[in-house]
């Protein structure tokens, strides 16, 4: 007999203000200097504190980081292709939906 | 278990140099790589890519590879020799950047004593670099129907989850959590829990899991962040004489006004029935008309009375005034 068990509670990232730095160092197994090269050039962005143990981030920076840091290591794309890669990426998914819609609407 | 083709895989010859072999993984990498391809098998296709380029990027691995698979075909049911790893010592070796924890049982039994400390979920990093007191987080995507995002609720998920057993060989075992959705996540968001990632080392506390959530295709609703969109088909006299229809929304049905004279394409916005939120987000709908087929010989005298009765000139913005 299998016994049920109680669910594992979730927590929504995006309802939470912010994750820090070291948030993002461990989520993504980085160390900070990393994390801080991938904001040089704009993969991820503070939106709020001025030095980098001060730094905020919007929840939604981790999904950017951490595919940032699978393309580095899976393809080894630099942190500035990265940065290119991943707007391209979020642009083209917005686009495929669109056309899924207009191709007939949407697919069970 | 099958014997896997690891040449066929990366689309090379056997005798293939190591700079072809780099470049057809490099190519078949960027085709399928999960975060940048929209195949569905994505996820699984890299992973054999990765395995076979594991293999055949290493000299070693490559010699005792080909040694041990002369004459087999991919798919082909293979035995190792029982004793055949003392000819070849791939201790030192490790692994850089495959994922060891999902790899074939075919790859296990041949270089299994070297994927010690290399194993990860979906995106972490092998531990084979210092000591950590406290587990790695795990990262994962999931599927989850919309009607869950919108209600909240309980969804079990799969996960090829490497285990960490004493003796360092490592082997990918599904795992299956029950995890409780929270009601209004939205395509692509993430949502965390607390100490389901890797184990910690001593007394340290677990890792995190953290699961990217991708909403399935709905047969009727179409998601945009927390908006919701729906076709809403109305009879030509509906719009022309403005009703009152019921709506399927996420959270039931509602009496929405049409207003006389609506137009084909129009959007019309339900307040607040979209996905939960602060703001919640609205539903949306675009009205399409639909001209019935007439039927009986009276709908089609309907349809010509109509005809000679209406002036209406449907395409009057398609020719001349514009001279």
């Amino acid at each position: 007999m299998k016994r049920e068990e109680p669910p594992i509670e979730a927590e929504l990232l995006e309802a939470r203000e912010s994750v820090t730095l070291r948030e993002l160092c461990q989520a993504c197994d980085i160390e900070a200097e990393y994390v801080i090269e991938f904001v040089e050039v704009g993969v991820i962005e503070p939106h709020a504190g001025q030095r980098p143990n001060e730094w905020r981030f919007p929840p939604r920076s981790l999904v950017r980081l951490q595919r940032a840091v699978r393309l580095h290591r899976d393809l080894s794309v630099g942190p500035a292709g990265a940065a290119l890669a991943l707007d391209l990426i979020e642009e083209v998914a917005v686009l495929r939906r669109r056309l899924r819609w207009l191709e007939g609407g949407p697919l069970d | 278990m099958e014997y896997k083709d690891y040449y066929s895989i990366l689309g090379v010859e056997r005798d293939a140099s190591a700079d072809d072999i780099k470049r057809a993984y490099r190519k078949l990498a960027r085709k399928y790589h999960p975060d940048v391809s929209s195949e569905t098998d994505a996820e699984s296709k890299f992973q054999e890519l990765q395995e076979a380029y594991e293999v055949l990027k290493d000299p070693e691995k490559r010699a005792a590879y080909d040694q041990l698979g002369q004459g087999y075909q991919q798919g082909q049911d293979f035995r190792p020799p029982p004793d055949w790893e003392q000819h070849f010592d791939f201790g030192g070796g490790g692994f850089t950047g495959g994922d060891a924890g999902a790899f074939s049982d075919f790859f296990e039994s041949l270089f299994g004593q070297a994927a010690g400390g290399g194993a990860r979920g979906f995106g972490g990093r092998g531990g084979a670099g210092g000591f950590h007191g406290r587990g790695q987080d795990h990262t994962a995507r999931v599927e989850i129907p919309l009607e869950t995002a919108y209600s909240g609720g309980q969804h079990t998920i799969t996960l090829q989850s490497p285990e960490s057993p004493a003796r360092g060989n490592v082997q990918a075992r599904p795992r299956s959590l029950n995890v409780r959705i929270p009601a209004g996540v939205t395509d692509g968001q993430q949502i965390r829990l607390s100490g389901q990632g890797g184990s910690g080392a001593g007394s340290g506390a677990s890792g995190d899991l953290y699961l990217e959530i991708h909403l399935r295709p709905h047969r009727l609703f179409r998601p945009e962040g927390r908006d919701i969109h729906l076709d809403l088909p109305i009879a030509p006299w509906e719009a022309a004489l403005g009703t009152t229809v019921k709506v399927p929304t996420l959270g039931g049905e509602v009496d929405m006004r049409i207003p006389a004279g609506a137009r084909s394409g129009q959007r019309l916005r339900l307040k607040g029935r979209g996905l939960p939120g602060s703001p919640p987000g609205d539903q949306y709908l675009h009205l399409r008309i639909v001209a019935p087929k007439p039927k009986t010989d009276e709908e089609r005298e309907l349809y010509e009375r109509m005809r000679d009765q209406m002036a209406f000139d449907p395409r009057a913005g398609l020719f001349g005034r514009a001279a």
